[in-house]
């Protein structure tokens, strides 16, 4: 079911969906960029959909705190952390890729033995996606499917029509949402004016990967110059692996907790850029090499993700090139490998 | 329950900044103080130093000349487990800025009586003694500081994540200083803890917890200038701690 | 709280009932479980064990798996969790996650002779598979165990070499890189790859179990392949650092493989074209 939301309606829809029982996010306008954040009641007139992309994927944040407790062990006691599985959170204006790159998490936490922080989390996650109105020159998203519209992984879909938007039902938990909000039903016109959009987006979408064989090539070049040559560039900062939307590893650590002389169980994001994450015992390490830390990034993205979950591991938002201080460019370095640019 | 962990705090060429990181812990600190026992810490008691064996030395401040270095010596000899406390006893800290300019110099801006000043180039403390642990930072991180303390309470040597202080300002979604407005930011190559305390306040990190093993300086260093930053503003940048073993700055 | 979803992550207690020097930095854990049930492992597979307030590492379990009421793991001190270990007492209790991972391929290897081929603590995962041949001499061939230390001192289980020694077609060779002075030393001098002249394989009826440091492991492999052992049938159980045991922190991958679900036991079909295998 399609419907149709003015633009200056969507404050109102946002303060719908908060009288719903949903702790609302959505995106807000920085100094510079929009970022994802709580929206409280009398907040709603800050949401703002106008973004190419936020620093921070929204959806793997809410879905995996960068830093969470899994347990609390006191007096010989362990107890769960677990998030509330019956709470409601909604989130609003989220693109394409990030729905699809909260997909791909699916497939690695929601696989057995299920994770269930993720699962607790998800199940309480009401999903309003946005269909992109623009891209800029860091998406690539065309090359795995992943953008700039979305066919599923949704409960709702908002595309900007410029003076409204045009709002399709993903599913039940969705369609009740919005059941008693009012709203004109959409006609053929904004249906096609929604595909004139995506066409017009697509069009502007400007980076590509070649993902045909890919992995063949991938594997053929794991011993290419090309990562000794990025060694030399990259910082080794692990910038990529935070704001990758599908990367997914995390540390555990015990800590302390003093008031009640117990020990709390955290885990915290890990990047495998990082010398320690392929440390092992007595000072060994696997990947040594600052070059084979940044090989196992593209090669895990563009090539071992398809062993492991069925589809390649990256969906093209972008962020890893616009936020590495070095400037290196996951889809260059594959146009590389395969020969398409010197 | 083990025994009390006897701990001694010390102090070199610093601040004292670190040891009231130890002293600001309020509540923390008599948590902390069931499971220590503070044998030697001058900031809040007259003793003279120690003669017993202790578990573990907390040692603030950069080593700057022979009697420091006999005092580390002695710490060292007394102590099971000796942690590097702050930048200054981590790499020298900002006290090792003088090391690049002929003796006497610095102090002759800093000092209107110099010639009072006894103190050569300054080192941190793995220039002398065998160091167990660090604690990074100017200040040190409080709960860093707990979680080693803790740590050492189990004896077990402790821990601190090998993240820097990019990936933590990332995980806070700050905007980046360098990305954004061009400045040098040590984040990338800086071990982190501080939860990237510097640059959530809109300030570049100034890399006061050190260089992360397995980082890129230099890489770091190629994309300031990429980006036209000054070769006088990246000296000072890779000065100011004086860890950074750029070749040629 | 529990929200009726299963939680991988939480440990169940185990309480210590014997700790037993091999030697001046290694040490067999011995343990049940408090709730009273068995770990039912199978040999090579590892579990996660807990010191809580320093943190979680992973062991081989290195028991008789047919043993139901207790199990053991064998800790080399070597960093945080295992220096808290070693303060750990008779009555402690700890926390156990899992068995996890592939175990050696014991059925599949049915029939055939093994080599077991170890390295210092790398007889830790294959001393399951000793108990368990012992039990069921029948369904294998003969057996060579082939172990290699630093010294004699970091021999691990000498109190059960004479047991072994009796278990029927089973032969037990053993070397060390150097003999410390005042040492009495009656085997071989050298690396462990070198006693594989002692063994006469029949390469298509022989299934080859390899564990010990990476470069024991990486040398035997290449001499293994070079002798004409089938790629497929010589099998090492790799480390590496895990944080959750169950495929979902990223830490033990080596290219598209876990190795804590897909390993950690791999043929070297399987790890062939893997890069990072070895360091």
């Amino acid at each position: 079911m399609s419907f149709i939301i003015k633009r200056e309606d969507i404050p109102h829809f946002s303060r719908h969906v908060i009288s719903k029982g949903y702790t609302l996010f959505a995106p807000v306008k920085g100094e510079f960029k929009h970022s994802f954040k709580k929206i409280a009641e009398n907040q709603v007139e800050d949401v703002s959909l106008d973004f190419v992309r936020t620093t921070m994927p929204p959806l793997k944040s809410l879905l995996i705190p960068p830093r969470e407790t899994l347990l609390k062990i006191r007096n010989g006691k362990v107890e769960e952390t677990l998030p509330d599985a019956t709470s409601r959170t909604a989130i609003l204006g989220v693109h394409p890729c990030d729905v699809n790159a909260m997909s791909l998490l699916e497939r690695v936490y929601m696989d057995r033995p299920k994770d269930p922080y993720f699962e607790a989390r998800r199940k309480s996650l009401l999903v309003i996606a946005l269909n992109c109105k623009t891209a800029d020159e860091y998406c690539f998203c065309t090359s795995f499917g992943t953008g700039p519209s979305l066919e599923e992984g949704f409960d709702l879909l908002l595309t900007d029509l410029g003076d409204r938007f045009l709002l399709e039902t993903g599913s039940r938990k969705g369609a009740e949402l919005i059941s008693d909000f009012y709203m004109p039903r959409a006609t053929s016109t904004d249906i096609l004016e929604k595909d004139d959009t995506i066409r017009r987006v697509k069009g502007m979408i400007r980076r590509h990967v070649n993902t045909a064989g890919l992995q063949r090539i991938m594997i053929g070049a794991l011993y290419n110059p090309i990562w000794n040559e990025l060694a030399g560039m990259c910082t080794g900062c692990g910038a990529c692996n935070m704001v990758c939307p599908t990367c997914f590893c995390f540390n555990m650590t015990d800590e302390p907790e003093l008031d009640s002389g117990g020990t709390v169980r955290i885990r915290t994001w890990d990047g495998c850029l990082l010398w320690e994450y392929a440390e092992v015992a007595l000072g060994g390490n696997f990947r040594r090499d600052l070059s084979a830390r940044i090989r196992q990034f593209v090669n895990h993205k563009m090539n071992y993700w398809l062993n492991q979950y069925g589809s390649l591991g990256c969906v093209g938002c972008g962020r890893c090139i616009e936020q590495c201080p070095a400037g290196i460019d996951i889809t260059r370095v594959v146009a590389r490998l395969r020969g398409e640019t010197p | 329950m083990v025994d009390k962990l006897k701990v001694g705090v010390f102090k070199l060429t610093s601040c004292s900044g670190c040891q009231m990181v130890l002293v600001h812990l309020e509540e923390s600190l008599l948590e902390v103080l069931k499971h220590i026992d503070l044998k030697y810490f001058r900031m809040v008691s007259d003793d003279d130093l120690p003669n017993e064996p202790l578990d573990a030395a907390l040692v603030e401040g950069a080593v700057t000349n022979e009697e420091e270095a006999a005092m580390l010596k002695k710490i060292r000899r007394l102590s099971r487990f000796l942690v590097a406390t702050g930048a200054c006893a981590a790499t020298g800290g900002v006290n090792a800025m003088k090391n690049i300019t002929p003796e006497g110099e610095v102090e002759s801006i800093v000092y209107s009586s110099p010639e009072y000043v006894r103190s050569g180039k300054a080192f941190g403390l793995n220039e002398y003694v065998k160091v167990d642990a660090y604690l990074y930072g100017c200040p040190i991180d409080r709960n860093e500081l707990v979680n080693t303390l803790m740590s050492l309470v189990l004896r077990v040597p402790p821990y601190i994540p090998g993240l820097t202080v990019c990936m933590e300002c990332k995980m806070k979604g700050n905007e980046c200083v360098f990305l954004t407005r061009r400045e040098p930011c040590l984040g990338p190559v800086t071990v982190g803890g501080c939860g990237a305390l510097c640059p959530s306040n809109n300030v570049a990190c100034e890399g006061c917890r050190g260089v992360l093993k397995g980082t890129n300086v230099n890489g770091l260093v190629s994309a300031w200038e990429k980006a036209g930053v000054s070769p006088e503003l990246i000296r000072i940048k890779l000065r100011k701690y004086t860890v950074y073993p750029v070749a040629g700055r | 709280m529990s929200n009726g979803f299963e939680n991988p992550y939480v440990p169940a207690f185990a309480k210590v009932v014997e700790v037993r020097n091999e030697n001046s930095i290694t040490k067999t854990f011995t343990m049940s479980m408090l709730n009273g049930e068995a770990l039912r492992f199978r040999p090579g597979q590892f579990n996660i064990v807990s010191y809580f307030g320093v943190g979680e590492s992973a062991f081989s379990i290195c028991s008789n798996p047919e043993e139901r009421n207790t199990f053991e793991n064998t800790v080399r001190r070597v960093g945080r969790v295992t220096t808290a270990l070693f303060n750990v007492k008779p009555g402690d209790v700890l926390g156990i996650r899992g068995p996890y991972g592939k175990p050696w391929p014991l059925e599949k290897a049915a029939g055939n002779d093994l080599i077991l081929i170890a390295g210092g603590m790398g007889l830790a995962p294959l001393r399951p598979v000793i108990h368990y041949v012992a039990r069921h001499r029948d369904l294998y061939g003969s057996v060579d165990l082939l172990y290699g230390a630093r010294t004699p001192d970091d021999m691990i289980y000498t109190y059960e070499f004479e047991s072994w020694r009796n278990i029927p077609n089973m032969r037990l060779y053993l070397t060390v890189d150097y003999v410390p002075q005042n040492v009495k030393w009656e085997h071989d001098v050298g690396v462990v790859t070198e006693l594989l002249r002692y063994v006469k394989p029949r390469m298509r009826y022989t299934t080859v179990f390899v564990c010990g440091p990476e470069v024991m492991m990486k040398f035997t492999a290449q001499l293994l392949l070079r002798m004409g052992f089938y790629p497929s049938e010589v099998y090492l159980s790799l480390e590496r650092r895990m944080k959750c045991g169950i495929g979902k922190c990223g830490h033990c991958q080596i290219g598209y493989k876990y190795v804590c679900k897909d390993g950690p036991v791999f043929n070297l079909e399987e790890i062939g074209l893997l890069p990072d295998v070895i360091e």
